[in-house]
């Protein structure tokens, strides 16, 4: 049996996808996705790279039930699909607040079409999708096979929250307290948490109690992803570790791992004792839900943010700094404490569209070099710096991480600013203004790239 | 790289090395090549690796899957991603430009290891 499909859509293609196939007219309007794939250990990810929305002159009159369009129009569709190594898929709706499904007319089109796309770029799935107002059902089509699959589920990005389709079955009252009161322990509310996977990378100050909180909250899968062991410098950056662990040199993977079976036996906590980008680490982030980045330099976040917009992650980046006064004095006071929590969600603003990342910053931070030299650059810099008492300073941070996870996961606020600094010596967070740029490289080459099509 | 050079490098690793792949990510092309042979003394002895041709940049980079150990220690290097996969990045400052051919600059890469 096949892993079960879901099709993921970045925030800035759902609005115009979802308002064209609602769109009421003289034929029933479709909509093209054209998509990568990528397979994980548990689902295949078809993820939408861009939309086509065909012109009215596209159309040819239909006697069935459902649209049709011209066999020019097809050609030129698929001829767009193989100039971008990608599969099509089709959107239409069926307006229903229950279950949709595929409707005969739309299952037999469906067996025609999808075999000719798929002659035609064979490399990438190919599929035709339903959408309800609260489900979604399709036949998809993966490369080298010949049957269609049919275990399909839906996610998009709005700019405040992940929704996935189908929704859970609920009564009318377990409906009614999530709409109004996502934040009560409700049916809904809890199953949604315990359904999903977040990956935490980096298990220090501010990733020990990410990862507790989330434990708490009851989280299903918490991946905690860290190759190092507990060292005295952690003790003030957190509460998470103690004396023990120094004592018995355990792994930070370890030591969350018993944290969290006390916190809450239900979530299960897989540790990956590994660096990003290594392999084991990729996989593991392949298969998250949200990603929490806590990592220590600039190069890891841009190697998260890749994964992150690669496979449509949404993916939230906390980081602390002490800047001194004097950057060339070892004895300098101290100017800012400051931090910064990131929340990138497919579609929208990351990382490199605000300048938070540039290639010379990466550069700067590997002193110069290419990054083959970053790791010894980092130890090298990391024995002069003495530990410092910011374990309250990262639990701000680690907080506020949190409830942009809850956010995303249950929409319990209006909105998520995308960025959010704060201020140790004030004590003061404020949200920083950011734009998602249209010229950002990065969004354009890599945003639901998916893996490679090898030739 | 003109985008005349990358085609042409392209084909021309296909031709030399067995069982090359290729493909295209954005603006990238990446070029897979399963086996390539460290110089003598290293372990292990061989290993896959990646070129990845941008128009934007002078000279392919290149990736290998496993960086050998050469006399009983591995140089220094790192770990980056590349078309989503894991792959060991290394410093090698290679005379090499677009006029020159792909086996000479690969071949050339893994003479760091030598």
């Amino acid at each position: 049996m096949s892993n079960p499909v879901e099709v993921r859509i970045p925030q800035h293609l759902w609005g115009p996808l979802w308002d064209e196939v609602r769109r009421f007219g003289a034929y029933e309007p479709v909509v093209f996705g054209l998509v990568s794939h990528s397979e994980t250990s548990r689902r295949t990810l078809l993820l939408v790279q861009e939309i086509v929305i065909p012109p009215g002159s596209a159309f040819v009159r239909n006697t069935g039930h459902g649209a049709k369009w011209s066999g020019e129009y097809n050609i030129a569709l698929l001829n767009q699909a193989l100039e971008r190594r990608l599969g099509i898929l089709i959107f239409h709706y069926h307006p229903s607040t229950g279950r949709v499904g595929m409707s005969m007319d739309d299952a037999d089109s469906a067996r025609q079409l999808l075999p000719t796309f798929q002659m035609v770029a064979p490399g990438r799935p190919h599929g035709s999708v339903v959408l309800g107002d609260t489900s979604a059902a399709g036949l998809i089509l993966l490369p080298s096979a010949s049957l269609l699959v049919d275990n399909l589920r839906l996610r998009f990005f709005s700019d405040t929250l992940i929704r996935t389709l189908p929704e859970p079955e609920a009564s009318t009252d377990d409906l009614q307290v999530h709409c109004r009161q996502p934040l009560v322990d409700g049916k809904l509310s809890r199953a949604s948490l315990r359904g999903a996977v977040v990956v935490v990378v980096g298990l220090s100050g501010g990733g020990t109690q990410v990862a507790t909180q989330l434990a708490g909250l009851g989280v299903g899968e918490i991946i905690g992803i860290d190759s190092q062991r507990v060292t005295r410098d952690n003790l003030v950056a957190t509460d998470e570790f103690g004396w023990a662990d120094i004592l018995l040199r355990r792994r930070k993977t370890d030591s969350v791992k018993s944290k969290i079976w006390w916190i809450n036996r239900q979530v299960r906590f897989t540790a990956v004792d590994a660096l990003v980008p290594e392999k084991a680490a990729i996989e593991a982030l392949k298969r998250a839900d949200i990603i929490v980045g806590c990592v220590n330099n600039l190069n890891a976040r841009a190697d998260l943010q890749e994964i992150a917009w690669r496979y449509c992650i949404p993916y939230v980046d906390i980081g602390l700094g002490l800047h001194p006064l004097d950057p060339s004095d070892g004895l300098s006071e101290v100017g800012a404490i400051s931090g910064n929590v990131f929340v990138a969600v497919p579609g929208g603003a990351c990382l490199w569209c605000t300048g938070f990342l540039t290639q010379r910053k990466l550069e700067l931070e590997a002193g110069g070099a290419d990054r083959s030299y970053l790791r010894a650059n980092c130890s090298r810099g990391h024995e002069h710096r003495s530990a410092a008492y910011v374990a309250s300073f990262n639990a701000v941070l680690a907080g506020l991480a949190v409830g942009d996870v809850l956010q995303l996961i249950l929409g319990y606020a209006p909105g998520l600013a995308t960025r959010k600094q704060y201020d140790a010596l004030c004590g003061t967070v404020s949200e920083v203004l950011v734009e998602k740029s249209q010229e950002c490289p990065r969004c354009a080459s890599v945003l639901a790239a998916g893996d490679p099509v090898w030739e | 790289m003109t985008r005349d050079n990358i085609e042409r490098l392209t084909a021309e690793l296909k031709e030399n090395y067995t069982d090359t792949v290729t493909a295209k990510d954005g603006e990238l092309i990446l070029v897979r090549l399963p086996l390539v042979h460290f110089p003598a003394g290293c372990q292990p002895s061989w290993a896959s690796a990646m070129a990845v041709l941008d128009i934007a940049k002078p000279k392919p980079d290149f990736y290998v899957k496993v960086v050998p150990s050469v006399r009983g220690a591995p140089p220094q290097h790192g770990t980056a991603v590349v078309g989503g996969d894991s792959w060991c990045t290394f410093s090698y400052n290679l005379r090499w430009d677009e006029e020159h051919t792909a086996v000479q600059f690969v071949e050339g890469m893994l003479r760091r290891f030598a």
